[in-house]
């Protein structure tokens, strides 16, 4: 399959009075299209820096960051970055926040309009458009910020654990719903997360990093063979080898 | 004792159970209460004012009495001089207060684009926000004449700073996050003020509003106890150097009305645009 993303030597250090930190050593990685791929590794270890070097909001020291073979020197316009909370706008509608990308980007018509609604109306959040983000609940907020983020037709998903601030039913049913939207629509997602359980449920492959200066420690080809939703995954022998494969990679001490 | 009843239905409208019916009850009778008993206080104190003058336990001379002000009020109100006052401090205090917010949101507005500015010019805004603006006076009259333009910059002196310092501090407390978020969109450096820090500023420009709204006014009347020919300040200044401390009441009364009145055309304001409350 075509990559999708490759990034070549990636380097990054953080400079600050006290010093400097070198927060990723060496990375080097490529995507294929359509893969998931899940970054896991121990807190503080350099994964959302990781992710705003692909997206091309902050420049890496050394090394570069290909997308659809070009390389990425300023936002890339077809990246969708979904950040750790949804992040909406309480002075804006739901319809209003979901539109928000679309605006910047100068994107907004009667077609785009449509689809909006068409994404609201898949999200289950049709009866909501003119609603408030403070009237909702955390998981229809979640998928406010989604369907903001899908919006704009991005080919590659960044998700810097969208799913962090929900309860833990919530975010089950968020998990379910992303794969299957994800799955559906064909996108390359590139997602950070600290949990072990839900990388396995939605990755092709999970990339381990070490603490920092972060390298890549290992990486996990996740196979279920069947096409199976993450939900049932978890009812899988497989997923429980994974997980402890996958928790001794990390070493963590408590 | 109102358990039924046309004043029990009333308070009571809108209730789905007895239980919601005793709550709103208790609520709005609260409410209704709090509410009497302002009126009361204020009548109270305007009852005994004009007793203490009938009675003659107080010299009106010099304290001044209801009946006497109300009559004063009167015949203001007929010859037009109370409106020719009322109209010159109006208009001088709305211009004063409406440049100097609008003049401070656009400083505000420049020190936030240029974090180098804001930092070279932070210790000059604190220092003049901690001297009495009103100490500029003298000068204010040197540099601008005996007249109106004069009170109109102190009543914007006065307003100006606080309104930069107040915003500026809210533009830089807005969401870092919500500014990565346009960022990860590609958003321009405009399209981030006008669609993050302005809109999430909202509610501190409305802060902002209600200080100044009282401060600006402290600015004219003071700049009328200076300068003036005409205006409330001028009326107070001169009742009190004639002792007709009738003209005084009548002015400083008519001054906490419009403070009054223009503070709540503020939060009538506030209401009308922030709906996402």
């Amino acid at each position: 399959m075509k990559e999708k993303v490759r990034l070549e030597g990636i380097q990054k250090k953080y400079i600050s009075k006290k010093g400097e930190t070198l927060a990723l050593k060496e990375i080097n990685l490529s995507v294929k299209e359509n893969e998931f791929i899940c970054i896991v590794g121990p807190s503080g270890c350099g994964k959302t820096t990781l992710l705003s070097i692909i997206s091309g909001l902050i420049p890496p020291d050394i090394g570069k960051v290909y997308i659809n073979d070009q390389e990425v020197t300023q936002i890339y316009p077809r990246v969708g970055y979904m950040l750790q909370e949804d992040y909406l706008f309480e002075w804006r509608t739901v319809y209003e926040n979901v539109r928000l990308g679309l605006e910047i980007k100068g994107m907004l018509n009667g077609e785009t309009r449509d689809k909006i609604m068409m994404l609201l109306e898949n999200y289950g959040l049709a009866d909501f458009t003119n609603h408030y983000p403070r009237e909702l609940s955390g998981g229809m907020r979640q998928r406010v910020a989604l369907a903001r983020t899908l919006a704009t037709d991005p080919e590659i998903l960044l998700l810097d654990e969208p799913f962090s601030s929900l309860d833990y039913q919530t975010k089950l049913t968020l998990e379910e719903e992303m794969h299957n939207i994800l799955k559906r629509q064909q996108k390359t997602v590139i997602q950070v997360t600290h949990d072990i359980a839900e990388a396995i449920s939605m990755a092709d492959r999970i990339i381990v990093l070490s603490k920092r200066p972060a390298v890549i420690k290992s990486t996990f080809d996740i196979d279920f063979q069947e096409d199976i939703t993450p939900l049932q995954k978890r009812n899988i022998k497989k997923f429980q080898v994974y997980f402890n494969d996958i928790w001794k990679e990390l070493d963590i001490h408590v | 004792m109102f358990k039924t009843g046309v004043i029990y239905q009333w308070l009571t409208r809108g209730a789905v159970t007895a239980d919601h019916a005793e709550f709103l009850f208790q609520l709005r009778k609260r409410r209704i209460t709090i509410r009497i008993l302002q009126i009361a206080i204020l009548l109270a104190f305007i009852g005994l004012w004009e007793l203490m003058g009938q009675m003659g336990w107080i010299n009106t001379f010099l304290m001044s009495q209801p009946s006497k002000i109300l009559n004063l009020f009167i015949k203001m109100c007929q010859n037009g001089q109370l409106y020719h006052h009322i109209k010159i401090t109006l208009t001088e205090n709305i211009i004063g207060f409406s440049s100097g917010t609008i003049l401070g949101i656009l400083i505000a507005i420049l020190l936030w684009w240029s974090d180098f500015l804001f930092n070279l010019l932070e210790p000059y805004l604190v220092i003049l926000n901690s001297i009495p603006k009103v100490a500029l006076g003298p000068v204010m009259i040197v540099w601008l004449g005996n007249d109106s333009p004069a009170i109109i910059v102190m009543a914007l002196a006065v307003s100006i700073i606080v309104t930069i310092i107040m915003l500026i501090n809210g533009f830089r407390e807005v969401e870092s996050n919500k500014i990565k978020l346009l960022q990860t969109l590609g958003a321009t450096k405009k399209q981030i003020l006008f669609k993050v820090i302005l809109p999430a500023s909202v509610p501190t420009i409305f802060s902002a509003l209600k200080v100044s709204v009282g401060l600006s006014l402290v600015g004219t009347i003071v700049g009328e106890f200076l300068v003036s020919k005409a205006g409330l300040g001028y009326l107070i200044v001169y009742g009190g150097q004639v002792f007709n401390l009738h003209l005084v009441m009548t002015s400083v009364i008519i001054l906490c009305i419009i403070a009054g009145l223009m503070y709540y055309f503020v939060l009538l304001l506030e209401k009308l645009i922030i709906k996402w409350r």
